[in-house]
């Protein structure tokens, strides 16, 4: 464009400002930018997370980068970077963790790496099978002194991080198959868990941690014990067969319980320490001795064997546990030249408040206690039996005074020793041997022999002839009785009786005729007549039951011993008289009387027929109208009694006067006098000539027996007989008059309201009056005796004779 | 050479109608003329320079994150490129390393010498330099290849607790950083290429 035509200068407005003037705004962009971009990394470095180490024995599970730390599942860091330890034996990894919590990082932080876990708690974090492990991390909220370098937990905490509550420490020989995890009951119901056991080298023991959770915390104090109540047990012990099984998570992964049975318990501090005991038992067992720095061990040699004698076995004082049995050794005591004696040592407690002492502090005062029992009450260590079922041996502190004097070494080591008695014969095997013996040596054969010889003796008197004839003599005796029995003459008794009642029957009639009874009710009358005078009379008798009184005081104290002594001398001699020889020769005489009376009976058959005609007799004598005469002349004499009653007065103050001189006479010596007659008596019955008299009563009985063979002979019967008769005649007789004897009992009745009537008015409570009425009471038990008597004979006119 | 400026015309820069000289509106698209688009060589630098600066980042974070499991891994533009290279993908690799990274740097490169070439007069074949410029506006698109990529796995792979992506804040910044290219290159105006004092 060589020719390039004339360009017109264009006015192009270019606008290309030079200087300030022509910054564009657009250049605030990058200016943002990077002001934005510097912020970010200011940011950024200010929220810088915080390098931590944590060291691990390998990092199974963990990835630079990828592997997060958690606190309560939150993330808050990531491991940045892995590398070993100067030893190469362990893994030192490094994390992150987030600014904000840089202050809560201080030494009690603790990290542990979180794995799907199956145990036989459960099955723990499975989330971790996917996204890979974690380490999870715990800390307080409390800030303390800046920590960056940690290890970390070989297992994760049983117990989740920040759970309140109160970690024990149990201290156990073995862990009794008690795994991390373990429950901790309380009656059954679970109250924490098992966080962590450990074997501690140092005590040879295992250490369990435990974790009571919140608030069963407050349960745990210094009287709180802890059992195991792992799986199933089975104890052979003193006490029999026990069987123990408790829940069945326990038998998988054990368990421990605890209670507090005791009272007065004090608060503990953090992580209290705890004897772990391997049976519910011991550990009660062990609430006694809550002074347990006063227990003391001490140490006793026993000769002979120690079999039956076990850790733990018990240490008894007066039947009372009192320690346990720790250890058990042998010991050689070479003081005996060329003979070593080896003895058996026991290393055992003693609990002074098993003892009942409980201001026992320090275990030198219970040592002293113990020097004391044993230099004064003669205390000494010996093995017994623990049971009679079990060979167990227990160690026994015996009280024997007579024990030769020992005292006990303190300064013994390593224990002090306790001097022993020899184990005693009288263990089981030997005290059973002792009852055989005793057995052995009872004197059977001689009893047995003994036993042959009365048998023996038995038998011959049955084998003997005068035995076997006893029965005979009886057949024969049972037929006499039979034969009297069967007699024609005691049969016809019945008939002649009956004979005998009609005569009494008739004389009763007659005696009716006669108005015998009208007679007798006015003789009544006058009785009551009397009665009134006696009542008027016996104003003074008051004054005479007061004498009366006093003789009785007078007679009470009499020397009444003496004689009834006397008495009891009478009677032994009596009975040595009994116990004669001549005495027992009695029966047999009876025997013989009997057999003459069973004859007898037969002819009192024919005498019965002669009573009845004596009653016949009797009815035509007229008996009867004597009897009404009689009656008359009762009357008579009622009537006499009323006008000697009117000096009834001067009669009861003769008679008080009387008594007066009664009670003056020297009754004391009437006293002695009875004494010396039953003395005589006594003397008398010890005369010889008294223990003939059996035989002279034997004697007379054979005469009995002759007189009433004689009687039966003589007829005597038949005349018998003929008077029953006669009387009942009589009887009849009689029948008629009681006929109107129940009018005569209505009078009397009137008779005694009248007469207490009259002794009411001496006041009611007066010795008088009580004494009246007893009259009175005995007069109306008259009244219902007669009544009854009326009563009886008409419905059994025959009692009359016959006396029932 | 004779420019369009040279005869008092201008070309709106909107629609390309050449005006004569006297209005200041393009009569077709109402769009104010310039003969020279004002402040343009500043506009390219201000905004190229805000692109360089996010591509930094770009290339530091991770521009997609998956999630697998619960497993959390992010990986960077360049990591990627290597983990598709490991695994036998050279293809793939190149075309991501192509798309992700070679162009992005190549087109600041080719703004900024552009850029220069104008301002310090650099005595460049024109032609070449225009060619230059077309091959940047048009390339420039395909860099958000990557940026759609990550949009769209992110928008239709979710699989919950089993895999799922997250755009990184690398992805960020490389749009960001595309964008401000963009409109850097789109600041550039061509026609200052042909305003040279001295002809060839």
């Amino acid at each position: 464009m060589s020719d390039a035509p004339q360009l017109r200068q264009p006015d192009i407005e270019t606008r290309v400002a030079r200087g300030w003037r022509g910054l564009s705004l657009v250049w605030l962009v990058p200016v943002v930018a990077v002001a934005g971009a510097l912020a970010l990394v200011w940011q950024s470095y200010s929220n810088r997370d915080i390098p931590i180490r944590i060291e691990f024995a390998d990092a199974t599970g963990i990835e630079v980068d990828k592997t997060e730390i958690r606190f309560r599942e939150v993330s808050v860091g990531r491991v940045s970077g892995m590398r070993f330890s100067e030893d190469l034996s362990r893994v030192i990894v490094e994390a992150e963790i987030h600014r904000e919590l840089e202050r809560y990082l201080d030494s009690d932080a603790r990290f542990w790496r979180v794995t799907a876990r199956v145990g036989p708690g459960g099955i723990s974090g499975l989330n971790t099978l996917l996204s890979g492990a974690y380490i999870a991390a715990d800390w307080d909220a409390v800030e303390g002194e800046a920590a960056r370098d940690f290890v970390a937990e070989a297992e994760a905490p049983a117990v989740p991080p920040g759970t309140k509550g109160l970690a024990v420490v149990l201290i156990a020989p073995d862990s009794g198959s008690v795994s991390v995890g373990a429950p901790i009951l309380h009656k059954g119901v679970q109250m924490g868990k098992i966080a962590a056991v450990r074997y501690d080298a140092l005590s040879g023991s295992v250490l369990l941690t435990g974790f009571i959770e919140a608030p069963n915390d407050k349960l745990i104090n210094s009287a709180t014990r802890f059992w195991n109540v792992s799986g199933a047990g089975l104890e052979l012990g003193e006490g029999g067969i026990q069987l123990k099984v408790d829940s069945l998570a326990s038998l998988l992964q054990g368990g421990v319980a605890f209670d507090t049975a005791m009272s007065g318990g004090e608060a503990l501090g953090k992580r209290p320490i705890f004897d772990l005991y391997a049976t519910e038992d011991s550990a009660r067992d062990s609430l006694l001795g809550d002074s347990l720095q006063a227990t003391v061990e001490v140490m006793s040699s026993f000769d002979g064997s120690v079999r039956g004698l076990k850790l733990g076995s018990e240490v008894v004082f007066r039947g009372v546990k009192v320690g346990q049995v720790r250890h058990l050794s042998a010991e050689i005591d070479e003081s005996v030249e060329g003979k070593p004696d080896i003895r058996m040592q026991v290393i055992y407690t003693i609990e002074p408040g098993r003892l009942g002492l409980h201001d026992v502090s320090t275990p030198d005062d219970t040592l002293s206690l113990l020097a004391t029992m044993v230099a004064r009450g003669g205390v000494r260590a010996q093995l017994m039996p623990a049971s009679f079922f079990s060979g167990g041996l227990v160690v026994q502190l015996q009280e024997n005074p007579d024990a030769p004097a020992a005292t006990l070494d303190r300064e013994a080591t390593p224990f002090p020793i306790m001097p022993s008695l020899p184990t005693p014969a009288d263990t089981l095997a030997v005290a059973s041997q002792n009852v055989l013996d005793r057995v052995a040596a009872l004197p059977v054969e001689e009893l047995m022999q003994r036993a042959i010889e009365t048998l023996e003796n038995v038998n011959t008197i049955l084998a003997d002839g005068d035995t076997r004839r006893i029965p005979a003599d009886l057949r024969d005796m049972l037929g006499n009785v039979n034969a009297v029995a069967g007699s024609e003459s005691l049969r016809n008794l019945p008939e002649d009786l009956r004979q005998a009642l009609a005569s009494v029957n008739a004389v009763l009639a007659h005696f009716e005729e006669e108005e015998g009874a009208q007679k007798l009710v006015a003789a009544l009358e006058e009785l009551r007549t009397a009665a009134t005078g006696i009542s008027a009379a016996s104003a003074d008798l008051p004054a005479l039951v007061r004498d009366i009184d006093a003789l009785v005081a007078k007679a009470d104290a009499l020397p009444l011993e003496q004689v009834v002594t006397s008495a009891d001398q009478v009677l032994q001699t009596a009975d040595t008289l009994l116990r004669s020889d001549d005495v027992e020769r009695v029966p047999a005489a009876l025997n013989a009387a009997l057999a003459q009376a069973e004859q007898t009976l037969v002819s009192i058959r024919e005498a019965a027929g002669s009573v009845n005609s004596t009653l016949s007799t009797f009815e035509e004598k007229k008996v009867a109208q004597t009897l009404v005469d009689a009656l008359g002349d009762m009357r008579t004499a009622a009537a006499n009694v009323e006008t000697a009653s009117a000096e009834l007065p001067q009669l009861v103050a003769d008679i008080d006067r009387l008594i007066a001189t009664a009670n003056a006479l020297p009754l004391a010596d009437v006293t002695a006098s009875a004494d010396r007659v039953l003395q005589s008596a006594d003397a008398f019955l010890r005369n010889e000539d008294m223990d003939k008299v059996p035989g002279a009563l034997a004697g007379a009985l054979e005469e009995a027996q002759r007189a009433l063979e004689e009687l039966r002979q003589g007829g005597a019967v038949e005349n018998l007989n003929r008077t029953l008769q006669t009387a009942s005649t009589a009887a009849d007789s009689v029948a008629l008059a009681v006929q109107t004897l129940p009018d005569l009992a209505a009078r009397l009745d009137a008779l005694a309201d009248s007469a207490e009537a009259t002794i009411g008015a001496y006041g009611p409570g007066s010795p008088v009056n009580r004494e009246v009425q007893a009259a009175i009471g005995d007069l109306r038990a008259t009244v219902r005796s007669l009544n009854a008597l009326v009563q009886a004979i008409r419905r059994k006119p025959n009692s009359l004779l016959v006396g029932r | 050479m004779t420019r369009a400026a040279d005869m008092g015309w201008i070309g709106c820069h909107n629609c390309g109608a050449v005006h004569a000289p006297g209005p200041s509106r393009c009569r077709t698209c109402g769009a104010a003329l310039y003969a020279r688009l004002p402040n343009s060589l500043q506009k390219v630098w201000a905004w190229l320079l805000t692109g360089v600066l996010f591509l930094i980042p770009a290339n530091l974070y991770p521009l997609l994150s998956n999630e697998i499991f619960g497993h959390e891994e992010g990986h960077t533009i360049l990591e990627g490129i290597v983990l598709f290279a490991r695994s036998g993908d050279l293809l793939v690799a190149g075309v991501i390393f192509l798309a992700s990274f070679v162009i992005p740097v190549v087109k600041v490169a080719v703004i900024a010498l552009l850029a220069c070439s104008v301002r310090y007069d650099w005595q460049m074949n024109r032609r070449r330099r225009l060619l230059l410029y077309e091959f940047v506006e048009f390339i420039g698109r395909w860099s958000m290849i990557d940026v759609f990529v990550v949009a769209l796995l992110t928008g239709l792979v979710h699989l919950g607790a089993i895999l799922s992506f997250l755009p990184g804040l690398g992805a960020v910044c490389f749009a960001l950083s595309v964008i401000c290219t963009m409109l850097s290159a789109q600041a550039m105006d061509a026609k200052l290429i042909w305003d040279d004092d001295r002809d060839e």
